[in-house]
């Protein structure tokens, strides 16, 4: 998998961090590391098994920075990535960090929040990933305002941690949460994280 | 217009004793003439059902301070601790039921009345008139200026998406009756996602209706008062403010003050 293929993206992010937002490096470095690569790929390998169409739409959900999850739906074949965040300032960095995916993509920011401005969010997309289900309500009822047949890819946390309010005990409640019932693949992670995808 | 001064009470921690002090407060530094106003054990059955049900900590959800839960702290428990005070922007214009008899309180404000708002123990020491010579086109919030200086800076940028650290402090609030009802309409109409979201009011109202809310109906939805009006009396007491928050402290460090104060 290519990350950031054009590194004048990396580069002009942690230009702007160290001049702009110098209080944001501990998180964004955070994000850079080994795990959070490795929970990326292990989604994204699953994204040539889901039959998407050609140049599948995507939606991102409280993605944060899109180090690994833009290049991989890029590589494997999206042609439009919506990318929803309340926090301002990943966004700024996220348009200085993804400049080279511009030109390859439809790549969309918007700072929302997923759950109280649901009702401004386009949901007519293929594909929705979101690896912080643990940040948020239980997804059923986000999920409950997609289009039939949309995709899913979700992930969350069993453990207890700082803004960690949704925890499920099992995989079983986790899946449930999701409101998925058409499941192709669910299971724990090597990194402790529960994932669902299916529709 | 009248100028309104309001207070909210509810549980046991504090008692009329309490709202008696807060009102040999105003009267002393008041220069204007006002109404005193106690909505007194305000609540709504939904609201109260709601932060029962979604509430995941251990404690009295109506206190900030909340033991250990696992690794969960306060902010992440769910059950938004005082919505109480949330219910008076619907009852600044529609009556409510006094609890434990079949009377309504009827609260038939004019539209150009000014509220005050004081948490019970609140410390006051200048002239209120302060808050009703403001511009009433917005209302107004308390922010947590100290915060600047005991955190690092981009503190609350840093901590937003945990949704905690919060800039707004609603212990001293300024309105106009029905200017903040997009707040308890918000909190109406989602409740489960309200409740189960935020385990502290301030930490909502500025996710919700602060400087980076996507809805710009919301966005920037409060004014925030200058530096130095409202202080802090544990981490900016040398800032002689007309109104000193107690926030941060225990309820026996409050008494002591309060106390002293009278």
């Amino acid at each position: 998998m290519q990350y950031l293929e054009n590194s004048n993206g990396l580069v002009d992010a942690l230009s702007y961090i160290d001049e702009h937002i110098p209080y944001r490096k501990d998180d964004f470095y955070a994000a850079l590391k080994q795990d959070q690569a490795e929970i990326n790929r292990d989604w994204a390998h699953w994204l040539p098994e889901l039959n998407l169409p050609d140049k599948y739409s995507v939606n991102i959900y409280a993605g944060g920075y899109g180090i690994f999850s833009v290049p991989a739906l890029v590589e494997h074949g999206a042609g439009r990535v919506s990318m929803y965040d309340y926090d301002q300032e990943v966004a700024d960095v996220n348009w200085r960090l993804l400049s080279a995916y511009r030109a390859k993509v439809l790549l969309n920011q918007t700072v929302a929040d997923v759950v109280f401005d649901l009702d401004w969010i386009n949901t007519d997309v293929d594909l929705v990933v979101n690896t912080s289900c643990e940040c948020m309500v239980n997804f059923k009822g986000i999920k409950a305002k997609h289009k039939p047949g949309t995709v899913f890819i979700l992930l969350g946390t069993n453990k207890a941690q700082k803004g960690a309010i949704n925890v499920p005990k099992s995989l079983d409640e986790f899946v449930l949460g999701t409101g998925i019932t058409d499941i192709q693949y669910a299971g724990v992670l090597p990194n402790d994280k529960y994932m669902v995808i299916g529709i | 217009m009248t100028n309104r001064i309001v207070t909210c009470r509810w549980g046991t921690v504090y008692t009329d004793e309490h709202v008696s002090k807060l009102y040999d407060q105003i009267t002393k530094h008041c220069t204007v003439p006002f109404e005193f106003h106690v909505f007194d054990n305000l609540d709504d059955p939904r609201w109260k059902a709601a932060q029962r049900q979604h509430f995941r900590g251990s404690d009295d959800p109506d206190m900030r301070a909340q033991g250990e839960w696992s690794a969960y702290e306060r902010d992440d428990c769910g059950g938004l601790t005082h919505y109480r005070k949330l219910l008076m922007f619907a009852h600044d214009t529609d009556a409510y039921p006094i609890q434990g008899t079949s009377k309504w309180e009827v609260t038939d404000w004019a539209p150009d009345d000014v509220i005050l708002y004081l948490d019970l123990d609140t410390l006051i020491t200048g002239d209120l008139s302060y808050f009703f010579d403001l511009d009433h086109s917005k209302p107004w919030i308390v922010k947590s200026y100290w915060f600047d200086g005991l955190r690092e800076q981009g503190e609350w940028q840093r901590q937003f998406h945990l949704r905690r650290c919060p800039y707004f402090n609603s212990s001293v609030l300024t309105w106009t009756p029905g200017q903040n009802r997009p707040i308890y309409d918000l909190v109406n109409e989602n409740l489960d996602d309200v409740f189960f979201t935020y385990g502290v009011n301030d930490n909502f109202m500025f996710h919700l209706f602060g400087p980076w809310t996507y809805d710009e109906t919301r966005r920037e939805h409060f004014n925030v008062y200058p530096e130095g009006v409202v202080s802090s009396y544990l981490y900016t007491p040398d800032v002689p403010g007309i109104i000193t928050s107690l926030e941060g402290m225990s309820m026996s460090q409050k008494e002591e003050v309060m106390s002293c104060s009278t």
